[in-house]
């Protein structure tokens, strides 16, 4: 995806399917339906969508989901983190480069993005719902955690955007 | 079309005797610092809200179905934990939310007032607050969900009701059976979003009408931390977009028809 170099200008239009404002009534369950309907369309293509990330995210996880399957102790997928994981992934951009999919020894999975061994972005995410992220931009190092609750970070849609320019 | 907005929030908008609010919801997003316990927490909110009877303990679960080739479909079923409780009030119209990530209070028709309504809202954040002492605010939402019966079913004719420009592509003069029109805003200078979500609903009973949906929901974009009076200005003002939005959104002719 070409990603908008002044986020000021454009955050938070692109549309995505994370959600706004809950709501209860049979209405909000309408809005909530037909919204999702609609962009989950562009979020199943292959050239605009996730296309096959959330096929590799399966994977990770039958290929993942036992104790020592990396060969050195490593935990089992943490069914919260592979849930987070899947919103995380409902939350980016439609449009955006595809991110790819990997586990980490102590269960969790992570998002990451790789352009070039001076651009690249990777994301753990916790049960907890945080976001601990780590990049490379140029001679940069960025470290940091950001909370997750549905809607994409925005110093984390600033580094995406960062890494796959 | 940048310009700074003056939120004013002495200005008075027209009263609406047929107001056509389905529901009100105001959502804070945070994070306990405080142990998030079942027991406690649900014997805590029976004591304190016993106006709120009906209460539902919520885990957050994950089901999978797995399908191979050749073999039965598989289904399994993750409890993630436990997310919160949601008490709902006796006479139905109001319904909150304790969860662990966030506070949620929902208000359904027939809509009282927005003084009601924020005062509920702030009654019940405070007991929030006093249970799981959060140290942040990450988003704030007021969502307002609209719905106006119109007696024309004629798709052609919706820009007579709300101010969006429904047009065919040019020489395809066909009927329009589905709508829906999202817009999200920043408001530049504040900490705010709008999303407009415009639609239909076609009523199920009558089919001369149709039901025209007009959702505005006014969010923060920026965490804060939890001050009492931010929180009340905060509100105030998304109160002021939210009405911006929906009497912007609307025409002289549905003005007329909820006088």
């Amino acid at each position: 995806m070409r990603c908008a170099i002044n986020l000021d200008t454009v955050y938070p239009f692109i549309p995505t399917l994370a959600t706004g404002t809950t709501g209860f009534s049979k209405e909000a369950d309408f809005i909530k339906k037909e919204n999702k309907n609609n962009l989950s369309q562009l979020h199943k293509s292959f050239a605009l969508g996730l296309g096959g990330v959330f096929i590799e995210l399966d994977n990770v996880q039958n290929e993942c989901s036992v104790e020592n399957w990396d060969g050195y102790g490593a935990l089992p997928i943490n069914k919260t983190s592979a849930n987070n994981t899947e919103e995380l992934l409902n939350a980016l951009p439609i449009g955006l480069t595809a991110p790819s999919i990997g586990a980490e020894p102590d269960g969790t999975i992570t998002v990451g993005w790789y352009n070039s061994p001076q651009k690249a972005l990777s994301i753990s995410i916790s049960p907890e719902n945080d976001l601990h992220y780590a990049a490379i931009i140029g001679l940069r190092r960025i470290y940091g955690t950001e909370p997750f609750f549905g809607t994409l970070p925005r110093a984390i849609h600033e580094l995406i955007c960062l890494v796959i320019a | 079309m940048t310009s700074k907005i003056n939120i004013d929030l002495s200005e008075k908008f027209q009263h609406l005797s047929k107001a056509p609010i389905v529901e009100a919801v105001l959502e804070i997003k945070t994070r306990p610092t405080a142990p998030w316990e079942e027991q406690a927490i649900t014997q805590r909110l029976k004591e304190e809200l016993p106006e709120y009877p009906k209460i539902e303990s919520g885990h957050d679960f994950k089901v999978e179905f797995k399908v191979k080739p050749g073999q039965p479909t598989g289904q399994n079923s993750h409890d993630l934990g436990w997310k919160g409780l949601k008490l709902t009030s006796s006479n139905n119209l109001h319904i909150a939310q304790f969860n662990r990530d966030s506070f949620v209070l929902s208000r359904l028709a027939p809509y009282d007032s927005w003084t009601q309504f924020s005062e509920e809202s702030l009654r019940l954040w405070h007991l929030y607050i006093e249970i799981a002492k959060p140290e942040h605010i990450f988003r704030i939402g007021i969502r307002y969900i609209n719905r106006i019966i119109i007696k024309d079913t004629s798709l052609k004719r919706i820009d007579t009701y709300i101010n969006i420009k429904t047009k065919n592509p040019k020489g395809l003069e066909i009927p329009v059976v589905g709508f829906m029109h999202h817009n999200t805003y920043t408001v530049p200078g504040t900490q705010y979003a709008i999303n407009i979500i415009s639609t239909i609903q076609k009523q199920v009973t009558q089919e001369e009408e149709i039901g025209l949906i007009i959702d505005t929901d006014v969010f923060t974009i920026e965490s804060a931390e939890i001050r009492k009076e931010e929180i009340d200005q905060y509100i105030n003002e998304m109160r002021w977009l939210k009405n911006k939005a929906f009497f912007g959104s609307i025409s002289k002719k549905t003005r007329e028809i909820l006088k």
